[in-house]
This record gives C-alpha cells, sequence and structure tokens, in this order.
C-alpha cells in the first residue's frame, strides 16, 4: 500500500470528537517552569484515526494525559463532545475519563481472576451500570474483536494479543468519544502487532475514532493522520491517503 | 516500670509505625518482588501460631488493634488501590465497591464453574473486610478465650488478600492496597492464633496458584 502524506484537512464529518485550543502545560521542576506543552490547538473529527509521534520530552505523555482527563492543563481549552474538560473538577473527570474515554494501554491491565466476558464488563462495574443488556453487549464486542470463542478464558490462558484484543472490547463498552491507545502494541511480536493494527483499521472502517500514541513509524503509517510534536509544540501534522 | 512491656504501645506511635511500613512495602513491592505480601503475612501469622507474639496480645492490645484496623480499612478506602481499565489509579473505595459487585451480581447466566472461584476470592475479601469492621463485637469473646471461629475466618479471609500480588502484574497494586492488607494484619497479630488456621490459609493460596496458572 502506498501512502501519500498531505496537508491536513478535516474528513467529511462536521462533528468533532475532541478539540484542543491552545493547550498548555507547565511543570516546575528544581524551581525551573518546564513548558512540556507550549499551546497545541489540535481538531480530531469523529471517525479519524490520529498518530500522535515524537521524541522523548516532546510533551507526547503530556497531551496524552491531558486527552485521557489524566491531568488538567495550564491553560487553554479541551472539547469533548460539547464539554470543556480543562474546566472540570476531579470528579467530574473521573466521570468522563470512565464513561466518555476507551484507553488502549501497553499492559493491558486485566483482571486475572474474571473471564475475557467480566472483564469487557468491568468500566460498568466501575461506573455501577450493569444492567442485563450489558453481558449481550459484551458478547458482540468480544466477537468483534475475534474473541468469540475465548469468552470463558481467563488472561493467564491467553495469548498477549488475545490479552490485547480483551483490553480493545473493554475500551470499547462504554461507547467513548474515542479510543486512546498508548504504546498498545508495545508487548507483542510483529505477527501479533499487525493482527491488533488490523483490528484498529477495522474498527475506524466502523466509525470508531482512534488517537494512537507511538513511537513507530511502521504503527503510525497505519492511521489516516500523523501528528508529531517537538518541544511541546506541534512540528508537523499530516494526512495520509491510503492509495 | 518493668511490667510496662513493649506490647504497650502508643496508639499513634503503632500507627505512624505500621503507616511507615506500609508505605515502605508498597515501594518495595512495586519494584522488587510480588512475594512480599504474602510473605509478610504468612510469617505473623506463623509467629502468632508459634506463640511468638503473645507479648502484643493484651486486653489492652484488642481494643487498640480494632481501632487501628478500623482506621487503616478506612485510610485504604481513600488511597490509591489498584490500576484501572484506563492505567489510572483506583481508589480503595471503587474497587471495594467492584468486588461487592461482583458479589450481589455474580454472572449467573454463565456455566458455574467459571465464575465460582472467582465469586469465592470476592467473597472472602468482603468477608476479610467485613470481620475488620465488627471486630470490636468480637473482642469481649476473645478475651474469654473464645472467638476461634472469628479468628479462624479472619485469617483465611485475610490470607486471600495477601495472595493477591502473586497474580497481578508487578505495580498494578498501589498504597492502599497494602495499607488494606495491614488491617486485617494487625488484628490477627493480637489474636492468639492456633496452629490449624495456618492449614486452609495454605490451601487457599496453593488453590489459587494453581487456579490463576502460575
Amino acid at each position: 500500500m502506498t501512502t501519500v502524506p498531505q496537508a491536513v484537512r478535516p474528513l467529511s464529518t462536521s462533528r468533532l470528537a475532541a478539540k484542543i485550543e491552545d493547550l498548555r502545560k507547565q511543570y516546575v521542576l528544581g524551581g525551573e517552569v518546564v513548558h512540556a506543552l507550549a499551546g497545541i490547538s489540535l481538531d480530531i473529527p469523529e471517525g479519524d484515526y490520529v498518530a500522535i509521534m515524537g521524541p522523548s520530552g516532546s510533551g507526547k505523555s503530556t497531551l496524552l494525559n491531558l486527552l485521557g482527563c489524566l491531568d488538567r492543563p495550564t491553560a487553554g481549552n479541551f472539547y469533548l463532545g460539547d464539554e470543556n474538560a480543562a474546566e472540570l473538577d476531579d470528579d467530574e473527570l473521573s466521570e468522563i475519563r470512565a464513561s466518555r474515554i476507551g484507553f488502549v494501554f501497553q499492559s493491558y491491565n486485566l483482571i486475572p481472576q474474571l473471564t475475557v466476558l467480566e472483564n469487557i464488563e468491568v468500566p460498568l462495574y466501575y461506573l455501577g451500570r450493569l444492567t442485563p443488556e450489558s453481558r449481550e453487549r459484551c458478547r458482540e464486542l468480544a466477537d468483534m474483536v475475534g474473541l468469540g470463542d475465548r469468552l470463558m478464558h481467563r488472561p493467564m490462558q491467553l495469548s498477549g494479543g488475545q490479552q490485547q484484543r480483551a483490553g480493545i472490547a473493554r475500551s470499547l463498552i462504554n461507547d467513548p468519544y474515542f479510543i486512546l491507545a498508548d504504546e498498545p502494541t508495545g508487548n507483542l511480536d510483529s505477527v501479533t502487532t499487525g493482527e491488533i493494527l488490523a483490528l484498529f483499521d477495522k474498527l475506524n472502517a466502523a466509525g470508531k475514532t482512534i488517537i494512537i500514541v507511538t513511537h513507530e513509524e511502521d504503527v503510525a503509517a497505519r492511521a489516516r493522520r500523523i501528528v508529531r510534536l517537538r518541544d511541546g509544540i506541534i512540528q508537523s501534522d499530516e494526512r495520509i491517503d491510503r492509495l | 516500670m518493668r511490667d510496662r512491656s513493649v506490647a504497650q504501645f502508643n496508639l499513634r506511635a503503632l500507627f505512624a509505625v505500621i503507616s511507615w511500613i506500609a508505605m515502605l512495602l508498597a515501594i518495595a513491592v512495586s519494584s522488587l518482588s510480588a512475594w512480599l505480601m504474602t510473605v509478610l503475612g504468612f510469617s505473623v501469622t506463623t509467629m502468632n501460631c508459634a506463640g511468638k507474639l503473645t507479648a502484643l496480645q493484651t486486653p489492652g492490645n484488642h481494643r487498640r488493634a480494632a481501632l487501628l484496623g478500623w482506621l487503616l480499612l478506612l485510610t485504604s478506602l481513600a488511597l490509591p488501590a489498584v490500576r484501572g481499565c484506563g492505567n489510572e489509579a483506583v481508589p480503595g473505595y471503587r474497587a471495594a465497591a467492584v468486588a461487592v459487585l461482583y458479589q450481589v451480581h455474580p454472572p449467573v447466566d454463565q456455566p458455574v464453574e467459571t465464575w465460582a472461584p472467582a465469586y469465592i476470592e470476592f467473597s472472602l475479601l468482603n468477608l476479610a473486610n467485613l470481620l475488620v469492621i465488627v471486630a470490636p463485637l468480637f473482642i469481649h469473646r476473645v478475651q474469654r478465650g473464645q472467638g476461634q471461629v472469628y479468628r479462624g475466618l479472619l485469617a483465611i479471609a485475610a490470607s486471600a488478600m495477601w495472595c493477591m500480588p502473586l497474580s497481578e502484574k508487578p505495580g498494578s497494586l498501589l498504597a492502599g492496597y497494602y495499607v488494606w492488607c495491614l488491617a486485617p494484619l494487625c488484628l490477627l497479630a493480637s489474636l492468639r492464633l492456633r496452629w490449624w488456621a495456618l492449614a486452609p490459609m495454605a490451601a487457599l493460596a496453593v488453590v489459587r496458584w494453581i487456579w490463576l496458572g502460575r
């Protein structure tokens, strides 16, 4: 597949999964102010597939924490739907994080005592939103990620790739604004990495918005758009058209 | 005064010491070995069964330990206890709520063999919390040399807590978990245990080890 970088242009959809306006984050380290993010603006339309790249110290992790509502910016706005996450208190951020963002991490964070089906359901336990229909939804998600025949297995009985699939299914249970994936293939071999990336392609083709933070060029190349950070600002923002 | 034994700790000092130990354990376990909490719990219980903690097991310390157990349990509910789905720190009260919810709403539509082990484990964790909470009610029985069932159940339920790191990835259990583990530990240290209590604790640890495939 040939890819051609182009200047960024929005997807056909007019709705945004996330909108960032002049986002800044400062830390004070040893009495010195460090500008981890020095003013970032980014529109992420629904259905987009964005790879965020950058060298160590570029602000990648800080942006990930802000996008994941794990931290609050020093200045700027971050809209999730109609809400400005930059203005929410800790409890509200926690609620948004649990209900509107799907996380996929290098470490899968599955509960070892629970089956695949129950692990997919865990976010609903945290939110106290268990319903009879939720179990059926978990089955559908497990089927979608190719774990339909592993529903009763525990994490220990699964390969790394299968555990990551379970993590991806779990991230979708709340129908999030977007999936935020942090080095999701970091623990996987090349074959399994290909399978997980194919799954992301499939989810994106189905309309899911995906934001993936990676340092691997071949992982980023699967995205529709690559945002490169350097020294806390956006160095480039390219959309990839697959021919 | 010679009778003023080392067992008669000042409560504040005891709390400070145990909090420090909890923090050190959290640091050590997150970077060293998942076995540490298990080893500590079983070591203290074995010493207890061997009568090495009798100096601590005075009527006054029963009450202090019950109070300390409450304090540690309450503290653990407020502290980050585990890593959640988004790698965020989940406070103890939310983790405890998940265990309670699982017990209240077990997935009964699934084959029983798939969920019963987790159900038993979560039930034991909930039981440990309950036994720490109701400890003051049993103190008077313990002081009359009774309450063996209470002590035995507490020991078994506590061992389920202490064995959790064996199946978790390093770093996924946070400070709240270790403070939580210390609640039944300090309570058990103040209660004389019989040797028989160790058998079901060890059996539980072995079964859990086999069940979770490590």
